[in-house]
């Protein structure tokens, strides 16, 4: 506190403190506040609110429970981000492990660029180009067809799949950093140790490695889980009628103007979320404290 | 028990860069062997060779008579001291030591009985259950041997352990590496910057310079004693260092030209004749605490004139500054036998050292490529 007053005296740090307090009150907590009280309350014109049917409800909540679609959206939101993070988990694992302990500095920066680069586009915009390659007209079919391997256009977007896909690149980089952050500070001599006790590769990975890197894991798969279920635009236009999201659910209901089930479902999400981390940081056993580091 | 290495005329280089260059030396089993050499010089790229994380450009290297080419270093029968230990931080005490003898699959009673041997032997009994992380330096050390010797390898390859430690606990550390070495029977190979070390530990030395060459081999006081090249002379213990030009022969001894005046010298054991013909180029050396205070009179060998330029009391010694008429310095180190020093800096006498004590080296001078040993 002294080192901040020191450094922004009196009247810069008042404009500090005013600056961001004032963005925490007015952009964070006051519409988390509005929205929670929205979440509460029935779905009545504007003439009636207010009024004396305006009151406190868990029906919204309720709902949830009551609409056996909802719910099954709900829960194959949860396993179908679980199946995501799974995923970017096992493809970002190797290559994390390449740029932090094998390749050479040189090409480390080159792969650094060949990740991010990507993402100086909009999320929307690369998953439109996955909507290019995967559509029945797409290039995908095109190759496949041009090569005889098959000899009608198939539909990649029915199910699941192209939406996972998506995600678990539109997402890579989120898993790549943690990972890489942790390994990269393993000591290579602690490898050498383990390999000149006799230890096989695998055996290397699993008592060395992945023990090591696990906060970064940790920190990956909370990211990468809570993106994915929080993303609208991937299954919107890589999804077909049977990869619905819970967050199209709640896109609908602010459409049609029923903001009270929009914001109950999305405190829903966000309490899932929240849950979601603190059962990862059970899992790897890693404190909040180090996640900061 | 141990195993003889053998390294065969090995090379190895990194681009254009050679990390060591045509090395060769039999290492005896149960031997334990020191290689000497300054920071950098290609020590611990040796040292990756023998273990097998590096295979060599050019020659072998066989463990008890079998070619190591292409074993990998978990394959191989050596096991490995790291500089920074490199111990399993999230394991316990036990688990580092056991980790050998997991991966062998070893049962769990034995795997616990051979931790508790193993911790006995390096003298650290109650710490089974430790994270490694709250252990001391020394201790630390103790559970990085009992870890290497957990495999039982036949060759322990060590890098610099102990230069980590306060240099009481490394002097302590000595006596001990040299005590298990010697229970296990395991040949140990050991590689160190810091001449203490490989002096007092080791049965053999080899010395290695720049560019890993191995510029000599031999016991201990072989090394010290009799060094065979310049660079031998110059590195381990300290020497003073004159140029020399070769005059003649007398009573077997080489007279030679120096800065000072003629001195008699002895050329090393099984020297090239044609390297010491009168008007070559050579180097003269003479160890500091061979040299003796003498009050001129008589006719001793060796016997100059100097000026005293400073003294250094250094507890058991006294060091001491000297300069001749011919402006060479001349360092002396005399035992300190509880009385007041004589002589004052400002004050002239002489010294005087034996002809079998100066050592004189063919290879001359040479202020282009071997700066530091050439005499200002």
């Amino acid at each position: 506190m002294k080192s901040f007053l020191d450094n922004f005296g009196k009247t810069g740090s008042l404009i500090v403190i005013s600056l961001v307090g004032s963005w925490l009150i007015f952009m964070v907590i006051g519409p988390q506040l509005i929205a929670l009280d929205y979440s509460f309350r029935h779905l009545l014109p504007l003439s009636r609110v207010g009024g004396p049917e305006d009151v406190l409800t868990w029906a919204n909540y309720l709902t949830l429970l009551t609409n056996t679609l909802h719910r099954l959206i709900f829960f194959k939101t949860i396993w179908s981000s679980i199946i995501v993070t799974l995923l970017a988990l096992v493809v970002c694992y190797p290559i994390s492990y390449y740029m932090a302990k094998i390749a050479k500095a040189s090409s480390v920066s080159l792969m650094m660029v060949g990740i991010i680069i990507p993402y100086w586009i909009n999320e929307l915009l690369r998953i439109f180009a996955w909507q290019l390659i995967l559509s029945d007209a797409g290039i995908l079919n095109q190759i496949l067809l041009h090569l005889h391997i098959i000899a009608d256009p198939v539909n990649f977007r029915a199910g699941n799949s192209a939406v996972i896909l998506g995600m678990v690149y539109a997402y890579i980089l989120f898993m790549v950093f943690p990972l890489y952050n942790a390994m990269e500070s393993l000591d290579n001599n602690q490898i050498e140790g383990a390999r000149d006790l006799g230890a096989s590769w695998m055996r290397i990975h699993w008592k060395i490695v992945i023990p090591h890197s696990k906060p970064g894991m940790a920190v990956g798969c909370i990211m990468t889980f809570m993106l994915a279920a929080g993303s609208v635009a991937a299954p919107q236009l890589l999804g077909s009628p049977s990869s619905f999201w819970f967050t199209q659910i709640i896109y609908t209901n602010y459409e049609t103007a029923n903001w009270n089930l929009g914001t109950a479902y999305s405190e829903v999400l966000a309490l899932l979320c929240l849950i979601f981390m603190f059962f990862m940081l059970k899992i790897f056993k890693v404190r909040l404290k180090d996640l900061l580091k | 028990m141990g195993h003889e290495v053998r390294i065969k005329n090995v090379t190895m280089r990194f681009g254009n860069t050679t990390a060591v260059s045509n090395l060769d030396v039999h290492i005896k089993a149960g031997e334990f062997f020191s290689f000497l050499g300054p920071s950098g010089c290609g020590k611990t790229t040796l040292l990756k060779l023998i273990s097998g994380f590096l295979d060599p450009t050019e020659g072998r290297i066989e463990i008890n008579n079998q070619d190591m080419q292409g074993v990998g270093p978990n394959k191989r029968p050596t096991a490995m001291i790291f500089q920074n230990l490199a111990l399993f931080p999230l394991m316990t005490v036990e688990e580092n030591i056991a980790f050998g003898l997991e991966v062998r699959g070893v049962g769990k009673i034995q795997r616990r009985k051979k931790v508790e041997d193993l911790l006995d032997l390096v003298d650290l009994p109650h710490t089974r259950q430790k994270k490694v992380t709250s252990l001391s330096g020394g201790q630390k050390q103790r559970v990085a041997i009992a870890r290497a010797l957990a495999v039982e390898p036949s060759v322990l390859l060590l890098d610099e352990p102990l230069s980590a430690l306060d240099l009481k606990l490394r002097k302590h550390m000595r006596v001990e590496l040299r005590q298990i070495q010697q229970k296990t029977g395991v040949t140990f190979i050991y590689i160190t910057h810091d001449q203490g070390e490989a002096l007092t530990m080791s049965d053999r030395v080899g010395v290695i310079s720049e560019g890993g060459r191995l510029e000599q081999v031999g016991r201990p006081t072989q090394i010290y004693n009799d060094p065979q090249t310049p660079f031998v002379a110059s590195f381990v213990g300290e020497n003073n260092i004159f140029q020399a030009k070769i005059i003649g022969q007398r009573n077997g001894r080489f007279l030679a030209d120096t800065p000072m005046g003629t001195l008699e010298c002895v050329a090393p054991a099984g020297f090239e004749p044609e390297n010491f013909k009168p008007g070559q180029a050579a180097t003269a050396f003479v160890r500091p605490e061979t040299i003796r205070l003498v009050n001129g009179s008589g006719v001793q060998e060796n016997q100059v004139e100097c000026l005293v330029i400073s003294q250094r009391f250094e507890g058991a010694f006294m060091t001491m500054e000297l300069e001749t008429k011919g402006d060479t310095i001349i360092h002396i180190r005399q035992s300190n036998n509880g009385h007041e020093p004589i002589l004052k800096p400002g004050e002239n006498t002489f010294i005087s050292f034996g002809a079998d004590n100066t050592l004189l080296l063919a290879t001359p001078c040479d202020h282009q490529t071997k700066e530091p040993l050439c005499p200002n």
